[in-house]
C-alpha cells in the first residue's frame, strides 16, 4: 500500500489525506452493496483493498483514463499489458502502472462501478468465463462452464448474445465481439443451443463492416453451416469475406485457406456472377498461387473453371520437371484441361503419361496406380492431341499382359473403362478410338472371362 | 465403372473371335454368357449353338445348352430345330441329339416340344438299336427330366402311335415300354394299351409270347386279365404252328394262376384243342406241358 501511495502520490501529504478518504470511502459503499445484495456477498470484493486502492490512486490522477475504464473496465489489463514494453502516453500513468504491475484488482468493473452486473451475481464465475471468452480462451471458459453444476451450465452460453451486443458496443472491442461470436458458433454446453440466436449474432456481424472482415478468423466450417440461415443477400455478404482467398493465405496461413476452399467448393454453384469475378481475380493475380496451390485443391475440384490459363501454366512447368501424379499440379493441370484450359500443353502431358506409365511397368504396385491415373486424366481432357493419345493408348496395349499378371479382374474393367473414355474423345481422336479398340480386343483375349463377368454385372 | 455400348460391342465381337479356341465346355459356356449380354446377344449365341448341331459337337451342345437355356429366350426354338433336324437326319446321333432337345426343353417352354415328343414315339416305335437307344436316353437325367414336364404328352402320343399301327406291324418294343410307363401312371392309359394288344393279336394270333411279355409289365385285376387270357387263347388255338401255339398258351396259363374263373377258361380252351382232332393242338398242349383236365 506504502509504494502504491509513493508511487502515485509522491508523498503529498495533502493528496494522500485525500486519497485515504476516498479510499475508506469507497471501500464503504462497496460494503453497504455487498451487504444489500448489489454486490453478491458470495464474491466478495471488499476484501481486495489494494485493487480498490489502484483504482482510486487512478481516479484521483488519472480522471480521464478512470472515465474510460468506466466505460471499458478491461481497459486497465490493456494498459499493463501495454506498459511491460512500452509507453502509455501519459508517462505518469505508464510509471504507476508499472510500479503497480503486481497489483490487479480481481472485478475492476464492480470498482468503478461500484455493483456486480447481474450476470456476475447470478453465475459463479461468470466474469472469469466472460475474460475467457472475450479473449478467445475457449478452453478456459469451458473448464469454467464444466467446474460449474449441471444445472448452471447451459446459462453461461444463453449469456453470450447479451454479451456480444455488450462487446459491439465497446468502441474498439471488435476483435472481443469476434472472440463471443466465435464461443456462440461453438457446439454446446460453450456454443449456443439456440440456432436463432446464433444466426442472428450472424448477422450482426455481417451488419458490421468491421466485425465482417473478421470472420475469416472464426472457425471457418461452423460459420458456413451458420450461413445458410442468413437471407440470401446477407449470406453474399457474409461470403465476401472469404472470397480474397490470397489475403487469408497470407495472413491466416494454408491450412484456413484449405478450409475456405473447401467450404466455398460447397457453394461454387451458388456464387454470383460478381462473387466468381471476385474470386478468380483472388486466384489469378495471386503472387503466392504455387505456394497455396494444394490449399486451392477443393475449390478447384468443384469448379475447374476457376483454374486460369496462367495457373495452368505455372502449375505445368513444375509437373514437367517432375511428373508426379499425386502433386497439386498434376491435379491442376488436369483439372485446367477439363475446362479447356493448356491446349498447348495436351501434347507434352500426354507424352510425360505415357512415359510415366512405362517406366511403372515393372513395378505392380505403381503400375495399379498408374491405371486410375491415366483414367482421370484422358477423362478430363476438353482439348485432345490425337497422336500423343494414341500413343498412350498403345503403351498400354503394349504392356497390358503386365497389368493381367498384376490383377486380371482389374486389368479387365480398366480397360474398358479406359477405351469408353477414350472412344468418347473419338471425334477429335479417331487414330486413338481405334487404337482402343486394339486395347479392348488385347483384353479380351488375354482376360476373356474377367471381361464376361464385367460384362454380366453391368447388364 | 462405366462401359460404352460401342466398347460392349467391340469386347463381344472379340468374345465370338476367341471363343472356337476354347474347348472345355464350362469355359465355352462362360464366354456364351458374355456373348448374351451384347445387342442381339440371344440370336447371336442361338446362331454359334445352332452351329455345334452336327455328328461331331452334338455331345457338347448337349453339355452346353442346358446351361444357357434360360437366357436364350425365343431363340431356342431355332437351336432346338437345328437339334432335331439332325436327329431326323442323322440316325447314329439321334439319341445323343434327343438328349440334347430334351435337355434344353425341360428347362423352357418351347412349341418343338412336340416335335420332340414326335422324334422320340417314332424311335420307340423303330424298336432295335434305336429304340434300345432311345429307351436308354430317357432315363438319362435330362431324358428324366423331360419325361417329368412332358411325359403325359408322350404318353398321349405313344398311345396314339399304338393305337393307329397297322396291327400287320406291331411294335411290341414300344408297347413294353409304354407298359412299364402305365404300371405307375393309371388305369385309362392301360386300359387303352391293353385294347391295343388285343386288337394285334386278334388280328395276328401268332403274337401271342410278344403280347404276353408286354403283358407282364402291368399291373392288373383278374378282370382286367380276363379280356387278353380269351385273346391268348384264341390264338393259342389258332396261330400258325404248334410251336406258337404252345406259347400263347404259357402265356394265357401264367395269366391264370391267382382267378378260379380264368383257371377255368384256360381248362375248357386246353379241352377244347385236345378234343379238336387237330394235330397242331395236340402237340401245342404238349410242349406247352399244361396237364391234361380230368
Amino acid at each position: 500500500m506504502i509504494s502504491l501511495v509513493t508511487s502515485a502520490l509522491r508523498r503529498n501529504p495533502r493528496r494522500v489525506k485525500q486519497f485515504a478518504n476516498s479510499l475508506e470511502t469507497r471501500l464503504r459503499t462497496i460494503k453497504a452493496r455487498e451487504n444489500s445484495g448489489g454486490i453478491s456477498r458470495d464474491h466478495p470484493i471488499s476484501q481486495d483493498i489494494l485493487g480498490i486502492a489502484k483504482l482510486v490512486i487512478i481516479e484521483e490522477e488519472w480522471r480521464g483514463q478512470y472515465e474510460e475504464l468506466e466505460e471499458n473496465p478491461r481497459l486497465l489489463s490493456e494498459w499493463q499489458a501495454t506498459v511491460r514494453g512500452g509507453e502509455l502516453e501519459d508517462t505518469r500513468l505508464t510509471a504507476f502502472l508499472r510500479d503497480t504491475r503486481d497489483i490487479t484488482p480481481i472485478n475492476v468493473g464492480a470498482i468503478v462501478n461500484l455493483k456486480l452486473e447481474s450476470d456476475e451475481l447470478e453465475l459463479e464465475g461468470f466474469a472469469a468465463f466472460r475474460d475467457a471468452v472475450i479473449h478467445g480462451d475457449r478452453s478456459g471458459a469451458l473448464e469454467i462452464i464444466r467446474g460449474a453444476s449441471k444445472d448452471a451450465q447451459s446459462e453461461y452460453a444463453r449469456r453470450l448474445p447479451d454479451l456480444y451486443q455488450r462487446e459491439l458496443r465497446i468502441p474498439g472491442a471488435l476483435t472481443e465481439a469476434r472472440n463471443v461470436l466465435d464461443a456462440a458458433l461453438q457446439d454446446p454446453p460453450l456454443g449456443l443451443e439456440s440456432e436463432y440466436e446464433v444466426t442472428k449474432m450472424l448477422s450482426d456481424a455481417v451488419a458490421t463492416p468491421r466485425l465482417l472482415e473478421q470472420l475469416p478468423q472464426l472457425d471457418v466450417n461452423r460459420v458456413f453451416e451458420r450461413m445458410w440461415q442468413l437471407s440470401p443477400e446477407e449470406r453474399v455478404q457474409a461470403r465476401q469475406p472469404f472470397l480474397q482467398l490470397a489475403v487469408i493465405g497470407n495472413r491466416l496461413g494454408i491450412d484456413v485457406l484449405r478450409q475456405v476452399s473447401e467450404e466455398l467448393g460447397r457453394v461454387v454453384d451458388a456464387l454470383s456472377v460478381d462473387e466468381r469475378r471476385t474470386l478468380d481475380q483472388s486466384i489469378s493475380v495471386d503472387p503466392s498461387a504455387s505456394q497455396f496451390r494444394s490449399a486451392y485443391m477443393p475449390l478447384f475440384l468443384a469448379d475447374p473453371t476457376l483454374v486460369s490459363e496462367a495457373a495452368l501454366q505455372t502449375a505445368w512447368q513444375s509437373l514437367a520437371a517432375a511428373f508426379d501424379p499425386s502433386s497439386s499440379e498434376f491435379e491442376v493441370v488436369t483439372l485446367g484441361f477439363s475446362a479447356g484450359r493448356g491446349p498447348g500443353v495436351v501434347r507434352s502431358f500426354l507424352e510425360s503419361l505415357a512415359a510415366y506409365f512405362s517406366s511403372a511397368v515393372p513395378d505392380p504396385v505403381r503400375l495399379a496406380e498408374t491405371t486410375e491415373v491415366l483414367l482421370r486424366s484422358v477423362r478430363r481432357l476438353k482439348v485432345v492431341d490425337d497422336e500423343a493419345l494414341r500413343g498412350v493408348v498403345q503403351t498400354v496395349d503394349a504392356n497390358f499382359g503386365a497389368l493381367v499378371g498384376n490383377d486380371a479382374s482389374k486389368a479387365a474393367e480398366f480397360a474398358l473403362e479406359f477405351a469408353t473414355i477414350v472412344r468418347a474423345h473419338g471425334a477429335q481422336a479417331p487414330d486413338s478410338a481405334s487404337a482402343a479398340d486394339t486395347l479392348i480386343r488385347t483384353a479380351v483375349s488375354q482376360a476373356p472371362f474377367q471381361i464376361v463377368q464385367l460384362l454380366r454385372a453391368k447388364t | 465403372m462405366k462401359v460404352s455400348d460401342d466398347v460392349r460391342e467391340i469386347a463381344i465381337a472379340q468374345l465370338e473371335a476367341v471363343l472356337p479356341s476354347y474347348q472345355d465346355d464350362g469355359q465355352t459356356t462362360e464366354l456364351l454368357r458374355g456373348i448374351l449380354t451384347g445387342n442381339d446377344g440371344r440370336a447371336r449365341v442361338a446362331t454359334i449353338l445352332r452351329s455345334y448341331a452336327t455328328d461331331a459337337e452334338i455331345t457338347r451342345l448337349g453339355q452346353i445348352l442346358p446351361q444357357v437355356v434360360a437366357e436364350l429366350g425365343e431363340e431356342l426354338g431355332s437351336v432346338l430345330d437345328s437339334i432335331l433336324d439332325l436327329a431326323s437326319s442323322a440316325p447314329p446321333h439321334e439319341a445323343q441329339a434327343l438328349d440334347a432337345a430334351m435337355g434344353a426343353a425341360s428347362n423352357a417352354e418351347v412349341e418343338q416340344v412336340d416335335r420332340t415328343v414326335a422324334l422320340i414315339v417314332e424311335a420307340l416305335l423303330a424298336g432295335g438299336q434305336r429304340g434300345n437307344a432311345t429307351r436308354e436316353v430317357l432315363t438319362s437325367s435330362s431324358g428324366s427330366s423331360f419325361l417329368e414336364k412332358y411325359g403325359s404328352r408322350l404318353d398321349e402320343k405313344l398311345l396314339e402311335e399304338l393305337g393307329t399301327r397297322d396291327p400287320d406291324h406291331p411294335a411290341f418294343e414300344a408297347a413294353e415300354y409304354a407298359a412299364r410307363r402305365f404300371h405307375d401312371v393309371g388305369n385309362e392309359s392301360q386300359t387303352r394299351l391293353r385294347t391295343i394288344l388285343t386288337n394285334w393279336l386278334d388280328s395276328d394270333p401268332d403274337w401271342g409270347a410278344e403280347t404276353g411279355r408286354v403283358v407282364k409289365q402291368m399291373s392288373l385285376t383278374a378282370n382286367q386279365r380276363r379280356p387278353l387270357i380269351r385273346s391268348l387263347l384264341r390264338a393259342a388255338e389258332s396261330a400258325s404252328s404248334p410251336s406258337l401255339r404252345a406259347e400263347a398258351l404259357v402265356e394265357a396259363s401264367a395269366l391264370t394262376s391267382d382267378s378260379r374263373p380264368a383257371r377255368k377258361l384256360l381248362s375248357d380252351a386246353v379241352t377244347r384243342m385236345l378234343r379238336s382232332g387237330d394235330q397242331a393242338n395236340v402237340e401245342a398242349v404238349a410242349i406247352a406241358g399244361i396237364a391234361t383236365p380230368e
